[in-house]
């Protein structure tokens, strides 16, 4: 029968024969890579019905599990060895579930293991504690090996780093400078992690390649939310975008971080003198909108996504990017009528840009 | 394996020492992850179009809110009746391509903006529904004419807003008290209408067999269908939602129609995952209903997940079977 499975699979097998004759491929291929699952080719429609029956069954017998675990939950170290208990036996258990169901059932129950460790860790050890979370998740993140766990371990290291190092999980209290540095140093991270993979993948062959990319996901992520986050509650004055302690060095070094990481993607088009314009018109455009550096991350994770081929990173970077802009014009202290003009100027360098490349592309060929 | 799968393998390979950087860049470029010029040229150029041409929209539209007031009222509706022209002109001289479904589709919805705006300027008094209703019958020719499963999706969403805003927004007595169940019933008897309409079509009309038509309708079938269910067994016995007795009937005729029509007569996961859905939800509301919670909390909690265990693990393995024979016998 020659369906398209069928031939998709022809080709994957005709691609790796191709990449062990180049001698890119070694000869035995070793055990511990995982090879596909048997779900791999199930709809992924019937992958999500059974992603919410095993969300809906997990809420079900976590509330069973914490009514039997009450006596546990009066103090720091009970919740504390709840934590651990049910972390340790939904990691072991996940490393060997083979079925999405059983993978998302199991998730809830670790979610909820981590979040009593964190809960009990803070209880104990106050501001020290969340060095401790930090720690308890780094672990997780490296042993539990599926790569949504993994993301999620990743993700709650910097949130646990962000609260020990500002005090607070939101930007609030004494040390929230520190905190408007912070993004700046993740982005800058998220950004060399994945230009490395779109261009180079030192990383992708070392034997931590999985742990790095979880990492430089939850990187990108937590940047994408820290502006994000603060864009819809600007009006309540929270968050990095909004607080007042900021110092504006610390966005506009997002957005030279951003055109940094857009003139290294862009390089082979800058060489010509058309191309030194648009490079000239992107800095213009960044400058402008140093305020609301969401512009620059927004614009710069759709390109990341789109030279790594990640389509989630291309759209988080697409919306963030827009709501910006939006920001970016909404808080313009000018009238409606100038705001209009600035909109349409604005739009017509856009379009400017994109006949400079059209003809830049045009002079190279 | 599909391509997601593919490029885990290669990446699994390289970080376990087996594939080296060349080989995973060679891969991914091959597995099409990695964009070359070409690609890039063209996102590029994508972008700046569309975020450009959003840009000098707003601006339009900014403008004219900023005179907006100072605008006879004339002027406001003629701005609007010509770009309404305009849009319709092009699609009539486009004719029956994307471009020209794309203009009729801009008059369809600048037909909407003419009736708003008209209701602002004259304050007629009329419920909002009303203006969806005649939003809707007046744009029926064009969306009869455009032979875009798109538009007819955008059609039945106007009847669909007009229909809830009748039912839910309208507190008179009548609707409240004898007819409250409607709330859940009028949509479901709406898009399953519609979805039969478009499933008697499937066969006979070319331009109709737009798979993501039937899915999206079935799709809003199915949560009326599931809210229906769930309303019977908890609001079915008390005060103005008395009259629901009818409602096994009717989810099971509903139910029993969808899993046999898209299992034995036109191939479609998507509509029987959503069925099986509904039914969990479903039966597990009637079961949380009658545990009702009171002395053994801790067992119901555990019987209840487990309940919901085995029913998605029967729906799933049912549903990677009638897929498995649908392959076996294309």
């Amino acid at each position: 029968m020659n369906c398209p499975v069928h031939d998709r699979d022809a080709h994957f097998s005709g691609l790796l024969d191709e990449l062990r004759a180049g001698g890119h491929l070694a000869a035995e291929v070793p055990d511990n890579v995982p090879v596909h699952s048997d779900e791999a080719d199930v709809s992924r429609w019937i992958l999500a019905l059974q992603a919410m029956g095993g969300w809906l069954a997990s809420i079900f017998l976590l509330s069973f599990v914490g009514l039997g675990a009450s006596a546990l939950m009066k103090s720091g170290t009970g919740w504390l060895v709840l934590g651990i208990l049910t972390t340790v036996l939904a990691g072991s258990m996940l490393q060997k579930a083979g079925s999405v169901f059983l993978r998302q059932f199991l998730l809830p129950f670790s979610l909820a293991g981590q979040v009593a460790f964190a809960m009990g860790a803070v209880q104990l050890g106050k501001d020290g504690g969340w060095w401790l979370v930090a720690a308890f998740q780094l672990a997780v993140c490296i042993l539990v090996a599926w790569p949504m766990h993994r993301f999620l371990a990743a993700l709650s290291v910097l949130y646990a780093l962000q609260a020990a190092l500002l005090g607070d999980l939101f930007f609030h209290g004494d040390r929230s400078w520190l905190g408007s540095w912070l993004v700046p140093l993740y982005w800058a991270a998220a950004c060399a992690l994945l230009l490395d993979e779109a261009e180079s993948m030192h990383w992708r062959v070392r034997k931590f390649a999985p742990v790095i990319a979880a990492f430089a996901a939850a990187l990108v992520v937590h940047v994408l939310a820290s502006i994000a986050l603060p864009l819809a509650v600007e009006l309540g004055g929270n968050g990095w975008m909004s607080q007042r302690s900021s110092p504006g060095l610390s966005q506009m070094t997002v957005s030279v971080v951003s055109f940094v990481c857009l003139g290294y993607l862009g390089m082979p088009l800058w060489r010509t003198p058309r191309g030194a314009l648009l490079l000239a018109a992107l800095a213009a455009v960044l400058a402008v909108c140093w305020q609301s550096p969401g512009v620059g991350i927004g614009v710069a994770a759709m390109a990341l996504g789109f030279a790594g081929g990640r389509r989630w990173l291309l759209w988080l970077g697409g919306l963030v990017a827009l709501a910006a802009i939006g920001r970016f014009y909404y808080f313009l202290q000018v009238n409606l009528l100038t705001k209009s003009g600035f909109l349409i100027l604005g739009g017509s360098l856009l379009l400017a840009m994109r006949v400079l490349i059209g003809k830049g592309e045009a002079d190279a060929t | 394996m599909n391509a997601n799968s593919q490029r885990a393998y290669l990446e699994s390979l390289a970080a376990s020492g087996a594939l080296d950087r060349e080989g995973l860049a060679i891969g991914l470029r091959r597995l099409g992850y990695l964009p070359d010029k070409g690609s890039w040229r063209r996102f590029a150029d994508r972008q700046l179009l569309a975020l450009g041409a959003l840009l000098i929209l707003s601006g339009i539209v900014f403008f004219f809110a900023y005179n907006w007031q100072e605008l006879h009222r004339f002027a406001r509706m003629g701005l609007v009746a010509a770009s309404l022209t305009a849009c319709a002109l092009a699609a009539w001289r486009a004719g029956e391509t994307s471009v020209g479904q794309a203009w009729l589709g801009s008059a369809c919805v600048l037909t909407g903006v003419l009736l708003a705006v008209s209701g602002q300027i004259y304050q007629t008094g009329a419920d909002t529904e009303l203006l969806f209703l005649a939003w809707a019958l007046l744009i029926l020719p064009w969306v009869f004419v455009s032979r875009a499963p798109w538009l007819w999706l955008f059609w039945l969403l106007l009847v669909n807003v007009a229909l809830l805003l009748y039912v839910a927004g309208r507190l008179e007595i009548w609707t409240f008290f004898v007819l409250a169940d409607s709330l859940f019933w009028a949509p479901l008897l709406l898009n399953a209408a519609a979805l039969a309409a478009w499933e008697l079509g499937w066969p006979r009309l070319d331009w109709l067999r737009a798979s993501y038509g039937p899915r999206a309708i079935a799709l809003v079938a199915a949560i009326s269908a599931t809210a229906l269910g769930v309303g019977w067994w908890w609001l079915g016995r008390s005060g103005g939602w008395r009259w629901m007795q009818y409602t096994p009937v009717l989810y099971a005729a509903w139910l029993g129609g969808s899993l046999w029509f898209y299992q034995q007569r036109r191939r479609d996961i998507v509509p029987l995952a959503a069925g099986a859905f509904s039914a969990i939800c479903v039966v597990m509301a009637g079961i949380l209903k009658h545990l009702r919670f009171r002395d053994s909390f801790a067992v119901d909690f555990l019987l209840v997940g487990l309940l919901v265990a085995g029913l998605t693990a029967a729906a799933a393995v049912w549903l990677r079977r009638v897929s498995a024979s649908w392959q076996a016998q294309p």
